[in-house]
């Protein structure tokens, strides 16, 4: 999903490590776009493996020297990140347009 | 395998049950046209026989009057009489079977209307007037006789050869019969073996993926009983307690560790994580950050350095997502320093049961480049425990909240005596459940009172200041970490 500015990549459901391929594919197209957005607003559960895939794009994308991407999370993809001590490290939003409104 | 086998034997039942139910079929088929043969040759036949007797009642009726014609004796005329009662319902009857057996019956009308014919312009005639000159009238008689026996010698022609061509379908329609069975009997016995050898090189395959799944399980067996830690300290200040429980079913190396050892200076270093990921290559990641935090440790007694260069070490080979907490016990100060990378809390329980939570002091090893930790600090405070572990414990539900809830309300009913509180607390967690994911527990407990001499001091120091020691803490925590890495 994107609109003129920005490259969407949304995610539904539960998301673990049987399912951390696919995620792995989803997050792909993001690598190396200008104004990226993993919205996982719709994620229910995640776990360290998923929050790997995450943390793996954002260390690709700082060290190719694109800028940070923004996240948008459901309560507990929030509460993951926190638990991981991420909240400071991240870009986190709650919602596409808070995180739109932000680029 | 065992549902491999049912189905092949399910597919057999089924296979030869059809060929079974088609050959019923075809036998069932070759009797009912066998009998229906039957029923027409047998039609056929009575319609010879009333084909015979109609030619047989016309020869009467002309032997009948061309006796009374020479004789005038009336008694020739009994035949003819008797023929024409009898020649119409012969007829009929001719008609109705060769319509039944789906035949043309205009032979029949053409020797009714002969009959007609011969009756009106020939017989008849000769016998009004017997005494007359017939000749003329009986060449007229003559010509119709030929006619008639001409269309019966057609009919004759007719009926045989309905009951050759009868006779000839129903041989065709039963040998067709038989080779469709035979060729459909076939098909499915071709297509019964095939599917017999395609199951079975399936259940050739899935025991081969059952081998494969054997011998990884065994050598993950091995390589986890490899990387767990044999010796604890053996310490007089704290007892250390280690459980580590595999995730459910399945042949995965967990990336899950612990580790404490005695170094230097009456320092105890500790850690506890988990490396994103599962298998061989999990593992060795794993074994590495743990020999480098072990490395680093030794020399180095800020929690939050080590994990600075452990990230260094992990960026370096560009490898997986760590989680893990890295503590030293200084018992010379009575200080236990620690810092977390983004691995669930370490929770305190003081010797009254309250506690604490010592949660991420900065991001997951590997994360990104120079990260800062901070560093949590807390007194040693004897009847204390720390209890470490891994994710799998609190992911349990798929609801961290719950989980930390579960895992917060284990630590305060748990037993100050419990023989071992690393297996009761993941005992009370799990409840005898089999983990979502790999799960490590590594809990010290500071004991009340010591012998040694030197600890003793130290403990004293704590047991006097419980209450400052959870102050001290959070003084710690809220204050620049000791050194940045």
């Amino acid at each position: 999903m994107s609109d003129d500015r920005f490259q969407i990549a949304a995610f539904t459901g539960e998301i673990d490590f049987t399912g951390r391929d696919a995620f792995r594919g989803g997050l792909e197209p993001l690598a190396d776009v200008d104004v990226p957005i993993v919205d996982l607003s719709a994620v229910t559960y995640m776990d360290s493996s998923a929050m790997a895939e995450i943390l793996y794009l954002q260390r690709g994308r700082a060290r190719n020297g694109l800028t940070a991407m923004w996240i948008v999370v459901s309560p507990p993809v929030r509460r993951l990140f926190e638990v991981a001590g991420l909240q400071h490290v991240l870009a986190l939003a709650g919602t596409v347009d808070e995180a739109k409104a932000q680029l | 395998m065992k549902p491999v086998r049912r189905l092949t034997a399910l597919f057999g039942f089924f296979s030869a049950g059809a060929v079974l139910l088609v050959f019923v079929i075809a036998a069932f088929s070759i009797r009912g046209a066998l009998d229906q043969n039957q029923t027409t040759q047998t039609n056929l036949r009575l319609a010879q026989v009333d084909r015979s007797r109609l030619l047989r009642l016309q020869i009467d009726e002309e032997t009948g009057v061309r006796g009374f014609v020479d004789t005038q004796i009336t008694n020739f005329l009994e035949p003819y009489r008797a023929g024409l009662i009898a020649f119409d319902p012969t007829a009929r009857s001719l008609a109705t079977r060769l319509q039944r057996l789906g035949l043309d019956d205009a032979g029949v009308r053409e020797e009714s209307t002969i009959n007609r014919q011969w009756l009106q312009s020939v017989a008849q005639p000769l016998i009004r007037l017997a005494a007359v000159d017939g000749i003329p009238l009986q060449v007229r008689g003559k010509t119709l006789v030929d006619q008639f026996r001409a269309v019966d010698t057609r009919l004759l022609l007719q009926l045989n050869l309905a009951a050759d061509q009868t006779e000839a379908a129903t041989s065709r329609f039963v040998t067709e019969m038989l080779i469709g069975a035979l060729i459909v009997g076939l098909i499915l016995a071709l297509l019964l073996g095939w599917l017999s050898s395609s199951q079975q090189r399936l259940a050739n395959e899935i025991e081969l993926q059952r081998l494969a799944y054997l011998e990884e399980k065994r050598v993950a067996d091995a390589l986890q009983e490899a990387f767990l830690l044999k010796q604890l300290p053996d310490i007089a200040q704290a007892e250390f307690h280690a459980v580590y429980v595999p995730a459910g079913g399945e042949a995965r190396v967990g990336g899950d560790w612990y580790d404490a050892f005695e170094v230097a200076d009456g320092r105890i270093l500790f850690s506890i994580g988990d490396v994103a990921g599962h298998g061989i290559e999990a593992a060795v990641i794993m074994s590495r950050v743990r020999q480098a935090m072990l490395t680093i440790g030794v020399d180095e007694p800020d929690p939050s350095i080590v994990l600075a260069r452990a990230n260094e070490i992990l960026l370096m080979q560009d490898a997986t997502i760590v989680t893990a907490i890295c503590g030293v016990i200084d018992l010379a100060q009575g200080v236990i320093r620690l810092a977390n990378a983004g691995h669930p809390p370490a929770i305190v329980r003081f010797a009254d049961a309250e506690l604490e939570k010592f949660g991420a002091t900065g991001p997951p090893l590997g994360a990104m480049d120079n990260p800062k930790y901070g560093v949590s600090s807390v007194l040693v405070s004897p009847g204390s425990m720390f209890a470490l572990f891994t994710d799998g414990l609190i992911e349990y539900g798929r609801d961290w909240d719950m989980g930390q809830q579960l895992v917060e309300q284990a630590l305060t009913s748990l037993s100050p005596d419990a023989a071992d509180p690393a297996a009761a607390l993941m005992e009370r967690v799990l409840q005898g459940a089999a983990p979502l994911d790999d799960v490590a527990v590594l809990t010290i407990s500071f004991r009340e009172t010591s012998q040694d001499g030197e600890h003793a001091q130290a403990s004293e120091a704590a047991r006097a200041r419980p209450i400052v020691g959870r102050t001290f803490r959070a003084l710690l925590a809220s204050a620049p970490p000791l050194t940045a890495g």
